[in-house]
């Protein structure tokens, strides 16, 4: 039971981790020296101690949304095995669960930025949810795709079914569905070619436009969330891509946090290497990541 | 690893599906036709025959590499850049494509080759390539864009017969690649005549043709 409580633990703490990593990559490309690694929780502790300021305009569903994310955030993670670190709760389709957990949150956040009553929040909102509505048949089809290959449609058995030894049999597959995962993980957290994170113009932000009018503790607890999100959709990856089961728990451990930083890496050098797409263009990518997923669920 | 070659195949048939630049039309074409060399190479790594690596080099170097520089310097010539507007658009080509895909698996594995020992993916992946080839035949406007149809239809073949060679003779598909390298020789002329007749070489102008 105990070991169950490892992969939430593990998230809680070095969620906001892997955006330090991210940061630090970027810089690393550009030639700066870059925030210091642990800048993310130094924000956090920053924003945690503020007040708040609402708007008139807002509602209770304004201040309801940042605790509700990072709640169903965690919830999240209750569910989430990554590699051989079990769930602490896992039921059959639990891994449709998880999508709509994370749906759940995203219908908090638009909803709080429709609450304020800006216009320019409803557009960023009306983004947010096209290309959502995109990228989530990627993730369902690439789960549904692993469901398949292990007969099983509860992440933990199919997290601890995908081996090394699939990967010799199946490589296609898995390869497909972590090219799909991947594309969706860079849309959902708003990164680059979706996305740009460190960008506040008005007319290119997707994600970061909701979140505009959030001071104080309530940005705190988003920013937290979406940290969170990335681990969750990254863990996803991680489980399917580094095909370590060991069985011994710090093996088992250290895996994971290397893959994730690897991720992390990993995205730095997208971000720093391309240049963010044209809105125009992300629909073409999501269903690129769609069809990616859909021939890894064809294919077996 | 075969697998994984196939599917790349299929990759590079949808990503021909969805572009709308020549010079990127061109490109895929020859890593197509490259991904189709290394594929007849380690097809038969273990037991390699000199027939068959002759065969996977000769892919090699004519689709991956003679007859991208051959269209290359054809978009040169006639100044060619864009697909402007395809009949059928890009994403619908594309969904259209992925309909086709799955269509090719079904029909794939409802009729199984005799001796085909290497994979269960290689007459999909023939029956896809051969659709999109035709696909974008009928769908682009660009003469370009159809040489690299028929060319994505010849590498349809191809999977067919790599995947097959222990019993297809070596001289058919030497044969069929020396064919195509002269076909493209023969188009890169033609469209260099039609881009001189026609001021540009969109095939709707060629219904003015008729006397």
């Amino acid at each position: 039971m105990i070991t169950n409580l490892f992969h939430p633990l593990l998230a809680l703490i070095f969620a906001p981790l892997m955006r330090g990593i991210i940061n630090k990559t970027k810089a690393f490309f550009a030639g700066r020296l870059g925030p210091p690694l642990l800048q993310p929780y130094y924000d956090l502790k920053k924003l945690l101690k503020k007040g708040c300021v609402y708007s008139k305009t807002t509602g209770f569903v304004f201040v309801l949304a940042p605790v509700a994310g990072v709640a169903l955030c965690v919830l999240c993670l209750l569910f989430l095995p990554c590699g051989n670190l079990p769930a602490l709760i896992s039921f059959q389709g639990d891994l449709i669960f998880i999508v709509y957990l994370l749906g759940i949150m995203r219908f908090l956040t638009v909803l709080a930025a429709m609450d304020t009553g800006s216009a320019f929040e409803g557009m960023g909102a009306s983004r947010e949810v096209a290309f959502s509505a995109l990228a989530e048949p990627t993730m369902l089809f690439g789960l549904a795709a692993l469901a398949r290959k292990a007969e099983s449609f509860s992440l933990t058995p199919m997290m601890h079914r995908i081996t090394a030894e699939v990967w010799l049999t199946d490589a296609p597959t898995l390869a497909m569905v972590i090219a799909g995962l991947l594309l969706v993980f860079l849309a959902e957290n708003s990164r680059i070619p979706v996305d740009d994170p460190a960008t506040h113009l008005e007319l290119t932000m997707i994600h970061e436009v909701m979140i505009l009018d959030h001071s104080g503790v309530d940005l705190g607890f988003i920013e937290y969330a979406s940290a969170l999100k990335m681990w969750i959709l990254g863990s996803l990856i991680i489980g399917l891509a580094v095909p370590i089961r060991s069985g011994i728990i710090w093996a088992d451990i250290f895996s994971v946090l290397v893959g994730l930083i690897a991720l992390a890496i990993l995205v730095g050098v997208i971000e720093s290497i391309m240049a963010r797409f044209r809105m125009r263009l992300v629909p073409q990518l999501l269903i690129g990541a769609c069809i990616f997923s859909i021939i890894g669920f064809l294919v077996q | 690893m075969l697998d994984l070659l196939i599917i790349m195949v299929v990759l590079t048939n949808l990503r021909l599906l969805a572009t709308s630049r020549i010079e990127s039309l061109i490109s895929w074409a020859g890593i197509q036709g490259m991904v189709l060399g290394i594929f007849a190479l380690l097809s038969r790594w273990k037991h390699l025959e000199p027939d068959i690596f002759v065969v996977g080099l000769a892919a090699f170097s004519f689709k991956g590499i003679v007859i991208p520089a051959m269209l290359f310097r054809l978009v040169v010539a006639v100044r060619s850049k864009r697909e402007a507007d395809p009949y059928v658009g890009f994403i619908a080509s594309n969904l259209i494509g992925l309909l086709a895909f799955v269509g090719a698996l079904w029909l794939g594995h409802r009729l199984p080759i005799p001796g085909n020992d290497m994979s269960n993916l290689v007459l999909p992946a023939t029956l896809f390539s051969i659709f999109s080839g035709l696909f974008l035949i009928i769908s682009r406007k660009n003469a370009i864009s159809q040489v690299i149809g028929f060319l994505t239809m010849e590498n349809g073949t191809f999977v067919l017969g790599v995947g097959t060679l222990y019993y297809a003779p070596f001289l058919v598909e030497i044969g069929a690649l020396l064919d195509i390298l002269v076909a493209v020789l023969v188009w890169s002329v033609l469209i260099r005549y039609m881009n001189r007749a026609f001021h540009g070489i969109t095939t709707e102008q060629l219904t003015k043709l008729k006397g």
